[in-house]
C-alpha cells in the first residue's frame, strides 16, 4: 500500500443488519490507490466489491452500515478521513472530487430529464457556473466522453440512446466537475461486446488526459486485465490478493485466483474439461469456519479449517493464505 | 435416422411504435445429429427469437422448420405434442425459470407427469443425481439453492423427458465465473452420455469456443457467417466476425496456456 497515496482505505468493515442476523459484506478490507493508478477490485457475487466501492463515498444505505475503518483521501493537500466528514463535506467530494460510475446506466440516469439537465447539475452544485458557460462545458465533457454530435445528444432525453451513449453520458456526468478519482462499478456488464471495448478505450484515454486515478470494480478479469496496473481480489468480504496486473495474471498466488484464472474458457485453444472450481460462493450471513475459502480449495490444510490467515507478503505483493506463512 | 436434424428458412418482424423490426431476417441453416451449434451476436440480433422460433414457444411469419424430416410450422399444438419430449429448452435466468412455489422434485417430474408417465418421481430422482445434485434436493424449495445449483435443476428439468435436442439460451450468463466452468463441463458430459444435440446461443464468445463444434454469426437478424469452430475464431471471414473477435481482451496468461 503505497503512502502517498490519492486514497487509502484502512481496515474497513461494512455489515448488513437485516433483523437479527449479520452479513458481514466487507471485513478488514484495505487497499490504496495512487495519483493516476487504476486498481482493479476484483470478485463474485457476494464478495463484497460494490459494498466496499458505496462505502468510500458513503452510499450504503441501511439495512447496511460502516461498522469501522478509515477511508483517507487527499483533498486540498491534506488528508481526510471521509468516514469522520460531515455530510455536507460529503456532499462536495461526491461527485466533485471522487465521481461513481454505474453498470446499468438507464437506471442511473432520470428519464424525465434531458441530458444537457443532468449532466450539468453535477457541475452547477460544484463548481457553481450557469447559463452559457454552463452549456459550453457540457458539450465540451460529452465531447470528451468520446460523443461526436454533443449537441443532439445534450438535448436528448436517455430513452432516445443507446446503451453505449447512455454509459458516455454516464462518464460525462461524473467527470464534469474535475473529479481526481473515478470509481466504475461494472461499467461495461450490460454493455455489448464491441460497445465495451469502445467504453474502456475512452476510460483509458480520459485516465491519461485528466491524470484520473481509477477504482474499477468487476467480475471480468479481461476488462481488469485491460485496464488496471493493480488487481486486488476479493473474496467473501476480504482482499485475499493484492498484485500488479501482470504478475497476478502470469503467476497468481491465492489458490482462488489460479483457480478463477483456470476456468476461464480460453479464446486461443479449447479445453476439453474446463478445469472447475467446485463448490459456490459463500453466504455472507453464514460463511465456513477457518479461512472462507478453504471448502473449495485443493490445497487445504488443517489450519485452514480453523483459522484465517493473515497478510503474507511475496515479492511486493500480498496474499492472505496459510500456504505462504 | 436422418442426418439432418432441422433445415429452416423465416422471417419474422415484431412491431415497434410505426416500423416493423425484422427480429429474425430470412435465417436458413441446418443442425447435425450430436453437434453443437453455437450462436453468437450482439443484443438485439435476433438469436434468442431464433431460439424461441425453433422451440415453438413463438411463431414465425414464414417458413419452414424440418426436424427429422417433419415441418413443425405446419402442426397444430396437438399434433406438436409427442415431438416437445424430443426438443426442450434451457433459459438464462434460472430464478426465473423456476415456479418459487413449487418444490425442485414435482418441478422437474412435470414434464413427464403431463406426458403420462407414472414413474416421474423416480425418473426425477435419477435427473438430478446425474446432474450433480442429491435425490434429498427434490424435497426443497427453489430459493434453497444458487445460481449454479438452479441451473443444474433447469437441467434436469430440460432432460427429463430424454430429448434430443436442446436449445441452451445463454444458460451460464448469469452464473458466477467459477460456477460457469462447472455447468459447461457438465452440458458437455451430458451431451456425450445422453447423445444430445445442442444450439448454444450466447453473446459470451468465449464459452461458445469452448463448447461448440460450429459457429453461426448474427447480426440485425440475419446469420452473416456459419463456419466450423477454428475457422470462426482462426480464420473469420466476414468483417463482423472479425469485429467480435477482436473485442474480446486475450487475458495476460492465454499465450501461456
Amino acid at each position: 500500500m503505497t503512502e502517498n497515496a490519492l486514497l487509502s482505505i484502512r481496515n474497513l468493515h461494512t455489515y448488513f443488519f437485516p433483523g437479527k442476523a449479520v452479513g458481514r459484506a466487507v471485513e478488514g478490507v484495505s487497499f490504496g490507490v495512487g495519483s493516476s493508478e487504476s486498481v482493479g477490485l476484483v470478485g463474485e457475487s457476494g464478495c463484497g466489491k460494490s459494498v466496499t466501492a458505496l462505502s468510500i463515498l458513503r452510499l450504503v444505505s441501511r439495512p447496511g452500515k460502516i461498522v469501522s475503518g478509515e477511508i483517507i483521501f487527499e483533498r486540498g493537500g491534506k488528508k481526510d478521513d471521509l468516514l469522520l466528514l460531515s455530510e455536507k463535506e460529503m456532499a462536495k467530494v461526491r461527485g466533485g472530487e471522487i465521481s461513481m460510475i454505474f453498470q446499468e446506466p438507464f437506471t442511473a440516469l432520470n428519464p424525465v430529464f434531458r441530458v444537457d439537465y443532468q449532466v450539468g447539475e453535477s457541475a452547477k452544485l460544484h463548481l457553481g457556473i450557469y447559463g452559457e458557460a454552463l452549456r459550453a462545458l457540457v458539450l465540451k465533457t460529452l465531447s470528451d466522453a468520446g460523443i461526436k454530435d454533443a449537441k443532439r445528444v445534450a438535448d436528448s432525453y436517455p430513452h432516445e440512446l443507446s446503451g453505449g451513449l447512455r454509459q458516455r453520458v454516464m462518464i460525462a456526468m461524473a467527470l464534469i466537475s474535475g473529479p481526481k478519482l473515478l470509481i466504475a462499478d461494472e461499467p461495461t456488464t450490460a454493455l455489448d461486446v464491441t460497445v465495451q471495448a469502445q467504453i474502456l478505450d475512452l476510460l483509458a484515454d480520459i485516465r491519461l488526459k485528466r491524470k484520473l486515478s481509477v477504482i474499477m470494480v468487476s467480475h471480468d478479469l479481461g476488462i481488469i486485465y485491460r485496464i488496471c496496473d493493480r488487481v486486488n481480489i476479493m473474496y467473501s468480504g476480504r482482499i485475499v490478493e493484492s498484485s500488479p496486473k501482470e504478475a497476478l495474471f502470469s503467476n497468481p498466488l491465492h489458490p482462488y485466483t489460479a483457480g478463477l484464472l483456470k476456468s476461464i474458457p480460453s479464446l486461443s485453444k479449447i479445453e476439453k474439461r474446463l478445469p472447475a472450481i467446485p463448490g459456490s460462493v459463500p453466504d455472507p450471513f453464514d460463511p465456513p469456519a477457518g479461512c472462507r475459502f478453504h471448502p473449495r480449495c485443493n490445497k487445504a490444510m488443517e489450519i485452514c479449517k480453523k483459522t484465517e490467515p493473515g497478510e503474507t507478503v511475496v515479492d511486493g505483493r500480498m496474499v492472505k493464505c496459510w500456504l505462504y506463512k | 435416422m436422418q442426418n439432418i436434424v432441422k433445415h429452416f428458412r423465416k422471417q419474422k418482424g415484431m412491431f415497434g411504435a410505426f416500423e416493423t423490426v425484422k427480429a429474425v431476417d430470412d435465417v436458413s441453416f441446418s443442425i447435425n445429429e450430436g453437434e453443437t451449434l453455437g450462436l453468437v451476436g450482439e443484443s438485439g440480433c435476433g438469436k434468442s427469437t431464433l431460439g424461441r422460433i425453433i422451440i415453438r414457444l413463438l411463431r414465425e411469419d414464414s417458413g419452414k422448420i424440418l426436424f427429422n424430416g417433419k415441418d413443425l410450422t405446419v402442426l397444430n399444438f396437438n399434433e406438436l405434442k409427442p415431438l416437445r419430449r424430443d426438443m426442450q429448452i434451457i433459459f438464462q435466468d434460472p430464478f426465473a425459470s423456476l415456479n418459487p412455489r413449487i418444490k425442485i422434485g414435482p418441478a422437474v417430474a412435470e414434464t413427464l407427469e403431463i406426458l403420462g408417465d407414472e414413474n416421474a418421481a423416480q425418473k426425477a430422482d435419477k435427473m438430478l443425481v446425474m446432474v450433480g445434485l442429491s435425490p434429498a434436493a427434490g424435497l426443497k424449495y427453489p430459493h434453497e439453492f444458487s445460481g449454479g445449483q438452479r441451473q443444474r435443476i433447469c437441467i434436469a428439468r430440460a432432460l427429463i423427458s430424454r430429448p434430443k435436442f436442446i436449445v441452451c439460451d445463454e444458460p451460464v450468463s448469469s452464473l458466477d465465473v467459477s460456477v460457469q466452468a462447472q455447468i459447461i463441463n457438465l452440458l458437455k458430459d451430458l451431451k456425450e452420455g445422453l447423445g444430445l444435440t445442442y444450439l448454444f446461443i450466447s453473446h459470451d464468445l468465449r464459452v461458445v469456443r469452448n463448447i461448440s463444434d460450429r459457429v453461426a454469426v448474427m447480426k440485425d437478424g440475419k446469420v452473416v457467417e456459419l463456419a466450423d469452430n477454428e475457422t470462426i475464431y482462426k480464420n473469420p471471414s466476414h468483417e463482423y466476425t472479425k469485429e467480435l473477435i477482436g473485442a474480446v481482451q486475450e487475458l495476460g496468461t492465454e499465450s501461456n496456456i
